[in-house]
């Protein structure tokens, strides 16, 4: 990779060179920002894993630990229906978004339309506005439609964010995707709709995961929209359902909101454990680059 | 466009009919309004706290991950990974460290003698406002390093042998070469936080509610303290449209930018 040929030269020397002093400040560096970004994970799961009369105990050893919170956790509060309700939630908002975006940053970039200019800016606008100056509006016009407390309606919302986010993002997938390639299929006698899918979108499958994977993380992490536009059991999403647990107000123990929360974590973790490397280049594009 | 409409209204979720002109009196009532004012100036607060911050965290992490290492890939992941995490588990989890009973901290504070009475960190709104900036920092500034190591990777080889030849140290090597380099992607990470946070609810809302009291409303904060416990959405909408148009100078600023880095 360029990065790697960047380095190699200045650091690669630099190593050969370096004081034991520094190497030892390195690594010291080093520890501290790894206890920084996961001390609060590890307490999340060290908690979790103790049963809840160890929880005050003074030492803490081993032997202690115990799944005990994760397997009664489903007999404590419908833990599975709001996972399933946030999934459900979650894979149609990414799957809608990536159906909508894909054809819009493709044409984007591709064809040169009256207004282009106006709507890729638009996009852009869109990505920037407060989501709680979209959140108000919706909880108005979902009850009187009748969306409120929905999960279509939580699907759409999400949607409304995810949307504009992986437009853009596509849209510098694709523009550097080299358009001599689906002319040379023109050549070979494809349509424009044959040489998108076999020629564009294959190459951009990496761009269309990772605006996948970052959808996906903003929308089961979603919050906002979750609580003010639905309130119901049937409907509840985990994220809401961690808020009860703020303030330990629903009366459970902290090794049983733990385990719990662990459970709302684990499936972005694990998502960007998976696709880590698409994902960030997405994230720092998404910032910054157009 | 809607909000905008409603924000014109004295509708609220409990009105019965639609909503109804006012002649702009929601925008005219909140400069008198006492508990909005404040929550310009802690809206600003808490966004500089935050982006200062996460800035001054970020760079030097950034800069330490682009070294070369062993470890550094794992330790790239191991960074990155609090920015993932749902906004709900933030909060859980620092409500739970900071808890005033039997939180984590006030453990360390004690063993480390620096009180000896538990701190009842969210109840306080001085101790809770900078609970909630730490969280918020943790929870975001992993981004910042992920743009900014993004630009490192970029920095020109030739340009740092070039200084090296010159018998440019370490430090100037970093101000006169690197630094040079990152400032539009510091510029444009900055403007683009300071848009996130100023209009970030969620931490805020989840970890106190805005609370003690009020004493957390910023701005979209108290929209939607407005709209969910008030169902105030006619005033609600107004305060975020407010704050809509003085991020929309932000906005203008970033596009511009954008522009001119594609250029």
């Amino acid at each position: 990779m360029a990065f790697k040929s960047a380095l190699s030269f200045t650091e690669q020397r630099r190593t050969q060179r370096v004081s034991p002093l520094v190497r030892t400040g390195a690594i010291v560096a080093g520890i501290l920002i790894v206890i920084f970004s996961l001390f609060p994970l590890y307490w999340v799961v060290r908690v979790s894993l103790t049963s809840d009369s160890s929880t005050f105990a003074e030492s803490f050893s081993l032997s202690d630990l115990t799944l005990e919170n994760y397997l009664t956790l489903s007999d404590k509060l419908p833990i599975w229906k709001y996972f399933g309700n946030s999934m459900i939630v979650t894979v149609c908002s990414t799957f809608l978004s990536l159906v909508a975006a894909v054809p819009a940053a493709y044409s984007f970039t591709r064809f040169a339309f009256r207004g282009r200019n106006a709507f890729s800016k638009g996009v852009l606008a869109l990505y920037m506005l407060p989501p709680i100056v979209l959140v108000i509006p919706l909880l108005v016009v979902y009850s009187k439609v009748g969306l409120n407390d929905t999960l279509v309606g939580l699907v759409l919302a999400n949607s409304a964010v995810g949307i504009p986010f992986a437009t853009w993002l596509l849209m510098g997938t694709f523009a550097g995707i080299p358009t001599e390639l689906e002319e040379a299929a023109h050549v070979d006698g494809c349509g424009y709709v044959r040489a998108m899918l076999r020629v564009a979108l294959p190459l951009g499958l990496p761009g269309m995961v990772a605006a996948g994977c970052i959808v996906f993380i903003f929308a089961w992490n979603d919050f906002l929209f979750a609580f003010t536009l639905t309130s119901s059991d049937a409907v509840k999403t985990l994220q809401v359902a961690m808020r009860g647990f703020v303030g330990g107000e629903a009366g459970f123990f902290w090794g049983t909101i733990m385990a719990a929360t662990a459970v709302t974590a684990i499936p972005v973790i694990a998502l960007f454990l998976t696709f880590q490397r698409g994902l960030v280049s997405g994230l720092a594009e998404g910032g910054v680059k157009g | 466009m809607y909000a905008g409409w409603l924000s014109l209204t004295d509708y609220t979720l409990l009105t019965v009919g639609g909503p109804v002109w006012n002649d702009f009196a929601n925008y005219i009532d909140m400069w008198s309004d006492p508990t909005f004012i404040e929550s310009i100036w802690k809206t600003v607060r808490w966004t500089v706290s935050i982006v200062a911050l996460q800035l001054l965290l970020a760079l030097p992490v950034a800069l330490f991950l682009n070294l070369r290492f062993k470890a550094r890939g794992i330790l790239r992941s191991i960074v990155f990974m609090p920015y993932v995490m749902p906004a709900a588990v933030v909060a859980v989890i620092w409500v739970y460290m900071f808890d005033s009973s039997f939180g984590v901290v006030n453990d360390l504070l004690q063993s480390l003698n620096l009180t000896d009475v538990n701190i009842a960190f969210l109840s306080s709104s001085t101790w809770s406002f900078w609970v909630l900036v730490l969280a918020m920092v943790w929870h975001g500034a992993p981004l910042m390093v992920i743009i900014l190591l993004a630009a490192l990777q970029s920095v020109r080889h030739d340009a740092l042998e070039a200084a090296e030849l010159d018998g440019a140290g370490r430090w100037k090597r970093f101000v006169h070469v690197v630094l040079p380099h990152l400032m539009p992607t510091i510029w444009l990470v900055v403007l683009l936080r300071t848009m996130w946070m100023a209009h970030h609810v969620e931490t805020i809302a989840l970890l106190t509610n805005g609370g003690p009291g009020t004493a957390n409303y910023t701005m979209p904060m108290y929209s939607f303290g407005l709209a969910t416990q008030d169902y105030d959405v006619a005033y609600g909408s107004a305060v975020a449209i407010v704050l809509s148009l003085m991020l929309l100078v932000l906005a203008t600023i970033y596009i511009r930018n954008l522009e001119r880095a594609k250029a």
